[in-house]
């Protein structure tokens, strides 16, 4: 056992795990982050609790992290490379690890240009594989980026960030075949377990995961494919129009067209994705991005036959 | 070579102000090439400043010229004997001409006429893109002579983010992916197995985050 | 409005206006005498400059009269011509002159009369506008 979080107990077990997400809110909502907590009690191994997403400012991912620890979630901390440097990105690790924050997603993060910030200055210092290395090395090599033991003075003892690291991985991206070098170097450079970009098109993502067991990867790091619950066919057709890297059927967007009630719809086609991924060779869970829509989470999580969750002691 | 582009002709009247005996500094280097600041835009700018503050009824003096190079003293030297007497210079230089020109004559003010864009190339004519952020510490050989800094919006250094589809970059269709391209180049090189291995974090010092940087060759000197 | 006589420079590419005022001519149809002939090479041959320089010494419009797309002599003299019009016509307007002192017309070298009414037409507009503000006093 790398650092002893839920995520990393139930995952070790063997169990197939449903992890959510929790988008913090755009102002100083303390109660919003408490209630979109609640819903998820008990349906999720873990949530992750997202930084900036789309570069948009929202509460940040540790403190909301922390007021979700405290109602009795598992936070997984994201974590982008667009907003900190290597100064921040170790200082917030120390930070979400003394609050108790034990799991931490690596990301590059969507470009300022999409954000309400656009004119931002953008940091980049690291690549989200480069800070997977440094997060990993601060736990088990025990030094900073720079080398130094991560410690108060010389004769101080060592009290080194214990994470359990994430990463995403997008299979729909290309080029397709650099996707599963890419998931490999994720792993080469540290990566615990990885969370794939939300699943519509099942055949290419079946096709990654061929190759991705060829290699033996899904032996190495553990891999929670991605789903999403879609309210209208709308969201579809703009995701497959304007969000760079999705792949999106037809197919799909005309079945959502064609249903009487487009949320039920929504939310059977992701009940249907779970369990058609679960059959995948290699997949050891499911991540459930319910964006802004916390509150079907409960229901895909029990119609998918994934609750109660384990309990782990 | 460095690219710029002029700035709004409102923002130069809004420099110009009440300065009435100007003289406008063309550069017959890279800005004459990307077209933004040589002779002849000189010469386009003189005429537009006069005719601006004549529409306004007022008569100003702006005369046109311009040096071989305005990033070296020896060029903007020559520059002394028409400066008598003016009370602006606007450089149509990219911002090195412009300090260069401030640097030389220290009691003259100094305004700049273009906005300096990048280093790069013309792709087509009127079209210029960006090829290098003078980093400090080049890694083309690493990515089969594509900048990964300069190329890739997020200056990756391990291959495309997942916002990569069809060999363009997530932030607009018109952007290409820089490591699509590094992906390709390497795969024509029959390269690709080099991508598998981790490119370690950028010492960024070397670039502008070291602080104003220097070149000493010691050889060199005198 | 007032009543007076405009000062026009016509730029006007030889391979066509400039010989469809030769041909006027021979036909004993005259154009009005503020009109000032500036005879180019190829409508492309204009520089923005040449177009401000105008302005500058006193003009008070600029027409430019350039080949019928496809027919220009040099393949795209006319195609760049328009695109420096556009860009000279947006700067006129942000340095305080109406952009609609320069005006830019398609014509072949046949069409005699239909310069004649270009520039009769022109000439109405531009007195409509009034004298130019840079107009040396």
């Amino acid at each position: 056992m790398k650092v002893g979080s839920r995520l990393e107990i139930l995952l070790r077990q063997g169990k197939f795990v449903a992890t959510a997400e929790l988008g913090p809110p755009k102002s100083a909502d303390l109660e919003l982050i408490k209630k979109k907590a609640s819903i998820l009690r008990g349906y999720a191994d873990a949530v992750n609790i997202t930084d900036n997403q789309t570069a948009i400012v929202r509460v940040s991912s540790i403190a909301a992290g922390k007021i979700a620890l405290d109602e009795g979630l598992e936070p997984i901390i994201q974590m982008t490379c667009r907003d900190k440097n290597r100064l921040a990105m170790q200082g917030d690790v120390l930070g979400a690890y003394i609050l108790g924050l034990k799991n931490l997603l690596c990301l590059s993060g969507d470009h300022q240009s999409f954000g309400n910030h656009p004119q931002a200055k953008n940091v980049y210092d690291l690549d989200s594989i480069q800070l997977v290395n440094m997060v990993r090395d601060m736990r088990d090599k025990k030094v900073f980026e720079c080398g130094e033991e991560i410690k108060n003075t010389k004769k101080s003892e060592i009290l080194e960030p214990r994470m359990f690291i994430g990463v995403a991985a997008n299979p729909f991206g290309d080029p397709f075949e650099f996707r599963v070098v890419r998931l490999a170097k994720k792993i080469k450079a540290g990566a615990d377990f990885v969370q794939t970009q939300c699943i519509f098109d099942l055949p290419k993502f079946k096709r990654y995961m061929e190759m991705v067991t060829d290699q033996g990867l899904h032996e190495k790091v553990s891999i929670l494919a991605g789903v999403m619950p879609v309210k209208s066919f709308r969201v579809l057709q703009y995701m497959k129009n304007n969000v760079a890297g999705m792949s999106i059927p037809d197919e799909l967007i005309r079945r959502m067209k064609a249903a009487e009630d487009p949320k039920a719809e929504g939310v059977k086609i992701c009940v249907e994705f779970i369990q058609q991924v679960r059959e995948i060779p290699g997949i050891h869970g499911v991540h459930i991005m319910a964006v802004e829509w916390e509150a079907i989470v409960p229901s895909i999580v029990q119609q998918a036959g994934l609750y109660p969750r384990p309990d782990v002691q | 070579m460095i690219v710029a582009e002029q700035k709004e002709i409102s923002e130069i009247i809004n420099m110009v102000g009440d300065h009435n005996n100007i003289l406008v500094v063309g550069c017959d280097t890279c800005v004459t090439v990307c077209l933004a600041g040589g002779a002849k835009e000189a010469a386009i700018l003189s005429s537009a400043l006069r005719l601006a503050y004549r529409v306004k009824g007022k008569e100003i003096t702006v005369e046109a010229t311009t040096i071989e190079r305005q990033c070296e003293i020896e060029f903007v030297d020559a520059l002394e004997p028409i400066l008598k007497r003016k009370d602006l210079v606007i450089s149509m230089g990219c911002g090195i001409g412009v300090q260069t020109i401030a640097e030389r004559f220290p009691q003259l003010l100094v305004v700049p006429a273009l906005n300096t864009k990048f280093l790069g190339l013309p792709e087509k004519q009127g079209v210029w893109v960006e090829r290098c952020q003078a980093c400090g510490q080049c890694v083309l050989d690493k990515t089969g002579g594509i900048c990964p800094i300069s190329r890739c919006s997020k200056s990756l250094l391990n291959g495309p983010c997942g916002g990569s589809q069809n060999g363009k970059c997530e932030i607009s269709k018109d952007t290409d992916c820089g490591w699509h391209l590094i992906y390709e180049r390497l795969k024509t090189l029959g390269r690709l197995e080099s991508l598998e291995e981790i490119m370690p974090v950028k010492n960024w010092s070397t670039s502008r985050d070291g602080g104003p940087r220097k070149v000493i060759r010691e050889d060199m000197c005198l | 409005m007032m009543d007076f006589t405009p000062h026009i420079v016509a730029f006007c590419c030889e391979n066509s206006a400039y010989r469809a005022v030769d041909i006027a001519g021979a036909k004993q149809e005259g154009y009005p005498s503020n009109i000032q002939l500036c005879r180019l090479p190829c409508s492309g041959k204009l520089e923005i400059n040449h177009i401000l320089r105008a302005f500058e010494e006193g003009a008070d419009g600029v027409f430019v009269f350039a080949c019928h797309p496809d027919s220009c002599k040099f393949l795209k003299g006319n195609v760049r011509a328009s695109k420096r019009i556009e860009h000279t016509a947006s700067l006129l307007e942000k340095i305080g002159l109406e952009k609609e002192r320069l005006r830019f017309f398609h014509l072949s070298e046949l069409e005699w009369a239909a310069f004649l009414e270009a520039v009769r037409q022109g000439n109405e507009s531009i007195k409509s506008l009034g004298p130019s503000p840079i107009k040396v006093r």
